[in-house]
């Protein structure tokens, strides 16, 4: 499977977002504030603790910016995610 | 009796019970008589058992983003309490900042969602649970988000006492409107744990009634003497309680005033009621109101029909009305709705509401024979119309012995609501 890229992951998180939340796809923009978009920090962990999951992967780094954006998000998972 | 400023009048109620998920619904399944007891069974139960089930998944009410952290039984709250502020024509409470309160009363709240992380844990080996597991299993979690949604900025509080839970948290927050902490407060119960392990729970008790063969509508008996225990429900009432300025302040109608509040231990036994503690509820109910026992036109007993219960509390009402007994109505309507645990007490005062609005006796449904430990005067079969109701009493007795009165009286001063009668229950 080739190396996803930051848009990669923010496409899952979206489509994530959409089936879980009913969040609309074109809502789920990636300067949005996580607060902006309805999802607190616990429902964030959830989401990034699924990641984990679908990722195969460990968030070894979880630290966010205050009122992190969507975009923080992907960038958080792109840099927890395998070098090779 | 002369209309005082902090007098409580109820000016909201919100209903989402087996009989009926409306004010109307419920007042018309009490005027029928109509039975919401269903049959529940379980594949991880062997044992069929009635139960008070409302068919209706509530989930669609609420948005994928709140639902993580809405327990069956938070929405059922959430549902009830928003009718009730609804009902009473409130549109928020934030200008009212802490003189507007919230008392709550449940016995399991979150059981399904604890129940379900506990089965996670012992058998899928989860070591963690999801993040927001714990915030819809607490038993502060339903008033804690009806506070948020309503913007409930004073005491919100969680009263647990078993099946008088949500009596006493009526009677407290009547109690802190009247003694001038509160202009305005929303008050009830919420139970939704008819679960098999919750059920199973039960089942050790020995307590639980058994599918009537013929019709499991039938399966809660109070009083009967062919009576076999006593039906779990579930559900969610609340009422919006008031002081006359306020309510007068803002031209608002009401059903009823919440005239008294009695409440006592039994300090007896941890599961044996005890008629002396109920009793004593009785006499604080009718001394707070400044009521005589002759004066009390209808009495919606607690009676859950088990065989040690119903004779103790018909002990208590006998020992406090004296010869009155002999005149004074009674019924037990958890014969339909059957025990709402948490929310028992609020389906029980909202019972007498409406009979005090509406000026009928509600009767106590599957009553043949009467047990002869339980003779009073049973209002029986169905309900009796136009029979006036002047002041109404209603008593809960919990496990653990916190008895709760609660008394109910007409309104003569204000504007009183019409009700509407004949939509179907659902």
């Amino acid at each position: 499977m080739p190396k996803l890229d930051r848009e990669g992951i923010l496409a899952m998180l979206q489509e994530f977002l959409n089936q879980r939340f009913d969040i609309p796809l074109e809502s789920a923009k990636p300067h949005l504030r996580l607060s902006e978009l309805g999802l607190d920090s616990m429902l964030m962990l959830d989401i990034m603790l699924e990641f984990e999951d679908r990722l195969a992967i460990k968030l070894s780094d979880m630290s966010l910016p205050r009122d992190a954006s969507l975009g923080d998000v992907a960038a958080l998972i792109e840099r927890n995610l395998p070098s090779d | 009796m002369q209309p005082r400023e902090n007098d409580v009048l109820i000016s909201g109620i919100g209903v989402i019970s087996p009989i009926g998920s409306s004010v109307a619904a419920l007042h018309a399944s009490l005027l029928a008589n109509r039975s919401g007891i269903r049959l529940w069974q379980s594949p991880e139960l062997s044992r069929t058992l009635p139960a008070g089930l409302i068919e209706e998944d509530f989930s669609s009410r609420f948005s994928k983003l709140e639902l993580p952290y809405l327990d069956r039984c938070s929405q059922l709250a959430m549902l009830a309490a928003t009718q009730a502020i609804d009902d009473a024509g409130i549109a928020g409470f934030a200008a009212h900042a802490q003189r507007a309160g919230l008392y709550y009363g449940s016995v399991a709240g979150g059981v399904k969602t604890e129940h379900d992380w506990v089965h996670q844990f012992h058998v899928e080996h989860a070591q963690v649970s999801r993040p927001f597991t714990i915030m819809a299993s607490m038993l502060n979690a339903a008033p804690a988000l009806i506070s948020i949604r309503h913007k409930i900025l004073g005491p919100v509080i969680t009263n647990s006492s078993a099946c008088s839970s949500s009596g006493a948290a009526i009677g407290e927050a009547a109690r802190a409107i009247r003694d001038g902490y509160l202009d305005i407060a929303v008050a009830g119960g919420a139970e939704a744990a008819l679960t098999p392990t919750f059920m199973a729970l039960w089942g050790g008790l020995r307590a639980l009634a058994e599918v009537d063969p013929v019709d499991v509508g039938r399966s809660c008996r109070p009083f009967s003497a062919d009576r076999s225990g006593l039906v779990l429900s579930e559900g969610a009432v609340f009422l919006v309680l008031e002081s006359r300025r306020h309510l007068e302040q803002r031209g608002a109608d009401c059903y009823a005033r919440l005239s008294g509040y009695g409440i006592a231990s039994d300090a007896h036994h941890i599961g044996s009621p005890h008629a002396p503690g109920q009793a004593a509820a009785l006499r604080a109910v009718l001394q707070d109101a400044q009521l005589d026992p002759a004066s009390i036109d209808y009495f919606n007993a607690h009676a859950t029909a088990t065989r040690g219960g119903d004779p103790v509390e018909a002990a208590a009402i006998r020992e406090v009305f004296a010869e009155e007994t002999e005149r004074l109505p009674v019924s037990s309507t958890k014969a339909i709705h059957g025990h709402l645990l948490g929310a028992a007490s609020a389906i029980e005062l909202a019972v007498c509401v409406l009979a005090v609005a509406d000026s009928f006796l509600p009767a106590t449904a599957h009553l043949d024979q009467v047990d002869a430990e339980c003779a009073l005067h049973h209002v029986s079969g169905q309900a009796q119309r136009n029979q006036a109701v002047e002041h109404a009493l209603s008593l809960s007795a919990g496990f653990g012995g916190t008895n709760v009165a609660l008394a109910v009286s007409k309104e003569h001063d204000l504007r009183t609501r019409t009700l509407q009668t004949g939509e179907s229950s659902g």
